[in-house]
């Protein structure tokens, strides 16, 4: 009998508790499950996964839902993956696009559904496209670094580290992000003097065809003494790392690479790096944001916005400890109070400038100071 | 005329890789063909010729392994996983015991289902690669720095002067190998006199898995980490072993076919490298490796025979 | 194969042919259940259309190769060289993308044909070195990567042209392939080589052209991959010809060729591939995962549909 009562009372205690957890839920989570798709080129590599998991996770805080598509080898890919992410009820579309070319096709596309699309780490260079996308009132905006900097102090930071012969590393052309990065970095080693001797261009590197790339430069370069890498995920940067440790070159031919990847901290230790910038996974929960408020009906502006963010530099072991700990990894740069208060429907304090200060004060120190 | 033969037969083999090495060092002889250059060369060969070894024994029946590339990738992430833990011997046992779990089951596909084995090895492919992208969330793993010795030489020449030996042995001196090389001679004639097809292929699933497995061990070692591959990105990665093992069929009347093998993925390795000395852009290389298989094919082809062929 | 075979086997042949309906409807029912009515929705078909426009043209015209018991491997790069080069034009003289497309789809598939058929090289090394060398000049003659379109040429894209067409072409392809000579001489040299060689089919014209047609709607594609993305691009078309495989073989089509060959296979395939992936993504499961589902049911579909009884070497 005894049992029973205690039994009854468990339950009651139980389901009263699961109300309240609902009662509770309610205020801290948008009016509507919004669906977010995202266009993007992997969920697993290190800068696409960290992303995902930072927009699963504000998702998850906000009460929105992601959807992800990845089959995009192609542009006219990319443009089906939107049409299939349209199709399956997403309300609104973040997309890293190939490159600008498409993107009047895709506005034609949203517009045509009544669904919102921002960028994500991109913007638009080509003024005739930027025209007629801006136009559209279906285009949020987009988030951006400076693509085209961060290439340039690559090559600068190679050229006061004594480089004069440089090889690079990078991505078919076509790549906006790449093509920008490459372009600064050329800009660099024209107004240092800096020969740039060889290169090699794929789109599906990883570790082993990397290396290959590396050790073909040894070879039929001796005077070798730099590296440059305009996207290192995906273990490209560890198959650079790799063929110089092979051939005893660590340290001597210098590794200037953006993106990051796991294990800086003792790379950076052992000297196998010698400047790299990153951190950039943030990007897209800018974007989000934009969309986010843009479908709760509180939105941060009528036209289209940019959101700037900045690249992290790791120069110490310390420094990429300190970002695995605070930014990417075990905890995210931004915690659930402060996503939740980038969204109007919660803080009605939030403008766009806020966001866009937000963005761009981004950085480890930042995140540290927050989260100490 | 035996004499002749003989010499005949020390040199056409050899002459391709000798013709190819002259032309860019000739271009080039600062740049290409150093006795460091050559080394590198020779190191960046050993990975796919072994798995053009694996290959070698489908292709021979006419069997086209498109999973191979699947099955490599998929196999080291999870070798390079238990390395991190268990070390070199974990690498090695793990990675060659799931490649070659892998092609038992591709093979145990095209045995039990009965379909063409271009069909069973596309699918196997999409169904690895999504399995690798799964695996640990898709997360990219790096082996420790000192347990990959295997990677560069002399460890990466150890290990493929041994697999070689393995694939000579298998196919020179093996039932199996007979059975293949009967089969790929004429599968008609093959099945009267009791050979059982099927079952060739099935085997031939797990021994190219085998190799892949070694292959993979390599891979991982010489890049130091491995990272999935997904979208049909594998698919690429069996086309130069594919190109290595024409090379070597057509070399078989002169040579071993294994060794035919490696002097086709050694001057293909040295078109690539020497392009690179020769400072050219990296997209034309993919059309001069493309044009130099045509042409090999177009020079090397017995045209009577071939007539009817498909 | 004698008759009297194929009479023993006709009620199973009846049986395998309905298959591929069978599983197109399943697919349907399937993901229409399970989108709850999204699938069908009038806005999701006009989608669905969209995308596997350009893979039915493909399937269909690459058929008379593949009736032939031959592959088309350089299909992807095809329609990338194409694309570009149509793109180029574009600028010029928007009235000639198309044409100039197709020309050079049609001379370099006969060039295809030319090296296999003057040359003996084997069809898979001929096309799978071609693929890599037109993908190698596609990424060359697209100098900065991706190459625009004129605006002007957005209004091709839309359904009911498309629709238009791929009823048109699927007609023709239907009449050539089973009331002329030529279609008939495509299976007799998929059901065998010598046979039809005695029996006076020109094996080498056949081959030439058949690998010419192919290339030449590649062309067709490449054009209108190029109007629906907006530009062309180094990427433009990859992985085209392992789509095409999938389609064909979703739809019952015999890799080896001859007289089971049908274009309506082509046409089931494609449509069960492109709902495939669009239901797949309407059913929001992980979409790593996808690509795993999409090879077991390609897998399940050769088992259910291949003709074991009648093919006595499976290869």
């Amino acid at each position: 009998m005894k049992k029973i009562m205690s039994n009854i009372l468990i339950g009651v205690l139980l389901a009263m508790s699961l109300t309240l957890n609902v009662f509770a839920g309610e205020t801290d989570k948008l009016p509507e499950k919004y669906k977010i798709g995202c266009v993007i080129w992997s969920t697993v590599d290190e800068l696409g996964g960290a992303s995902a998991r930072l927009l699963d996770y504000a998702s998850e805080t906000l009460g929105c839902e992601m959807v992800y598509n990845t089959n995009i080898s192609s542009p006219e890919s990319q443009i089906t993956a939107t049409e299939n992410l349209i199709a399956a009820g997403c309300q609104a579309v973040l997309i890293c696009n190939y490159s600008d070319d498409i993107l009047p096709k895709i506005t034609q596309l949203c517009e045509e559904n009544g669904v919102y699309f921002a960028l994500i780490w991109r913007s638009i260079a080509n003024p005739e496209v930027k025209e007629f996308v801006e136009k559209s009132d279906y285009y949020l905006g987009n988030t951006c670094e400076d693509e085209q900097d961060i290439g340039y102090r690559m090559g600068e930071t190679l050229h006061n580290k004594g480089c004069e012969n440089i090889a690079v590393i990078t991505m078919e052309k076509g790549d906006a992000t790449a093509d920008a990065r490459d372009a600064g970095f050329n800009q660099a080693c024209e107004e240092y003097g800096m020969n740039r001797i060889s290169e090699v261009r794929n789109n599906t590197l990883t570790a082993e065809e990397t290396t290959k790339a590396v050790e073909n430069f040894l070879a039929s370069f001796p005077e070798l003494d730099g590296i440059f890498i305009t996207g290192g995920s995906n273990t490209i940067l560890e198959g650079v790392i790799q063929a110089l440790a092979l051939h005893e070159k660590t340290g001597e031919v210098k590794v200037a690479c953006v993106d990051f990847i796991s294990d800086l901290d003792k790379y950076i230790a052992e000297g196998a790096i010698d400047a790299i910038s990153g951190g950039h996974f943030v990007d897209p929960l800018f974007s989000y944001m934009l969309c986010v408020n843009k479908l709760a009906e509180t939105p941060l502006s009528d036209t289209c916005e940019t959101c700037h963010l900045n690249f992290v530099n790791l120069e110490s072991p310390e420094d990429a400890v300190n970002y695995y700990t605070y930014v990417e990894g075990e905890s995210f740069p931004y915690n659930e109070e402060e996503i939740r208060n980038m969204v109007k429907y919660f803080n009605a304090d939030m403008t766009i400038e806020e966001l866009q200060k937000i963005s761009e004060a981004y950085s480890v120190n930042d995140v540290v100071e927050r989260h100490q | 005329m035996n004499i002749k033969k003989r010499m005949r037969n020390m040199i056409v083999p050899v002459a391709m890789p000798v013709i190819v090495f002259l032309i860019f060092f000739i271009c080039q002889p600062k740049r290409f063909g150093t006795p460091e250059g050559i080394k590198i060369m020779l190191q960046q060969s050993v990975i796919n010729t072994i798995i053009g070894f694996g290959l070698s024994y489908n292709l021979l029946i006419d069997t086209w392994d498109f999973s191979a590339g699947a099955q490599m990738v998929l196999a080291g992430l999870i070798g390079a996983f238990y390395a991190q833990k268990m070390g070199l011997p974990g690498l090695i046992i793990i990675t060659i015991l799931v490649a070659t779990i892998l092609g038992t089951i591709t093979g145990s596909i095209y045995f039990v289902f009965k379909i063409p084995s271009i069909i069973v090895t596309i699918g196997a492919m999409l169904i690895y690669e999504s399995a690798g992208a799964m695996y640990h969330g898709g997360a990219n793993v790096t082996i420790p720095t000192e347990i990959c010795y295997l990677g560069k030489s002399p460890g990466i020449f150890v290990v493929g002067i041994v697999t070689y030996l393995l694939a000579y042995v298998i196919y020179h001196h093996t039932k199996f190998g007979y059975s293949v090389r009967s089969v790929g001679n004429g599968e008609d004639v093959a099945k009267n006199i009791g050979v059982n097809s099927l079952r060739v292929r099935f085997l031939c699933f797990i021994i190219g898995g085998i190799f892949v497995g070694i292959a993979g061990v390599l891979q991982v070692s010489y890049g130091g980490a491995i990272a999935p591959k997904s979208g049909m990105n594998t698919m690429g990665m069996v086309f130069p072993p594919f190109m290595g093992v024409f090379i070597g069929q057509y070399l078989e009347k002169y040579c071993d076919i294994m060794l035919g093998i490696f002097l086709g993925v050694f001057s293909m390795t040295m078109i690539n490298s020497g392009l690179i000395a020769m400072g050219l852009p990296g997209t034309l290389q993919q059309v001069v490796t493309g044009t130099f298989m045509i042409v090999f094919m177009a020079i090397s082809i017995n045209r009577e025979k071939a007539i009817l062929q498909k | 194969m004698s008759e009297n075979k194929k009479t023993n086997a006709f009620p199973v042949h009846n049986f395998k042919e309905i298959i591929p309906f069978v599983s197109l409807i399943l697919v349907i029912v399937f993901f229409e259940i399970i989108t709850k009515g999204t699938l069908l929705s009038f806005r999701n078909m006009k989608l669905i259309l969209n995308q596997s426009f350009v893979l039915i043209i493909g399937s269909v015209s690459c058929s008379f190769i593949v009736a032939q018991g031959d592959v088309d491997f350089s299909m992807g790069s095809m329609v990338g060289i194409t694309a570009v080069s149509a793109a180029w034009i574009s600028h010029v003289a928007p009235g000639l993308a198309l044409p100039t497309a197709m020309l050079i789809g049609l001379c370099l598939g006969a060039m295809n044909g030319l090296l296999y058929v003057k040359f003996r090289i084997p069809s898979f090394v001929v096309t799978l070195s071609t693929l890599m060398i037109l993908r190698g000049l596609t990424i060359y003659i697209a100098t900065g990567g991706s190459v625009s379109v004129p605006f002007s040429l957005y209004s091709l894209d839309n359904t009911k042209l498309k629709l238009f067409l791929v009823v048109v072409i699927i007609l023709i392809a239907t009449y050539v392939f089973n009331f002329t000579k030529y279609g008939k001489w495509c299976k007799s040299i998929g059901s065998g080589v010598t046979a039809a060689y005695q029996s006076g089919v020109p094996i080498g014209k056949m081959r030439v052209t058949g690998y010419a047609i192919s290339a030449m709607m590649c062309g067709f594609c490449g054009f209108f991959n190029m109007v629906r993305a907006g530009s062309a691009a180094t990427n433009t078309g990859s992985f085209f010809e392992t789509d095409i495989l999938i389609a064909l073989v979703l739809g019952g089509m015999p890799l080896s060729g001859g007289s089971t060959s049908k274009i309506r296979c082509a046409v089931i395939g494609s449509l069960t591939l492109a709902i495939l992936v669009n239901g797949m993504a309407c059913w929001n499961i992980d979409e790593k995962l996808q690509q795993g589902i999409k090879g077991v049911i390609f897998l399940i579909a050769v088992w259910l549909t291949f003709d074991k009884k009648n093919t006595r070497l499976i290869k």
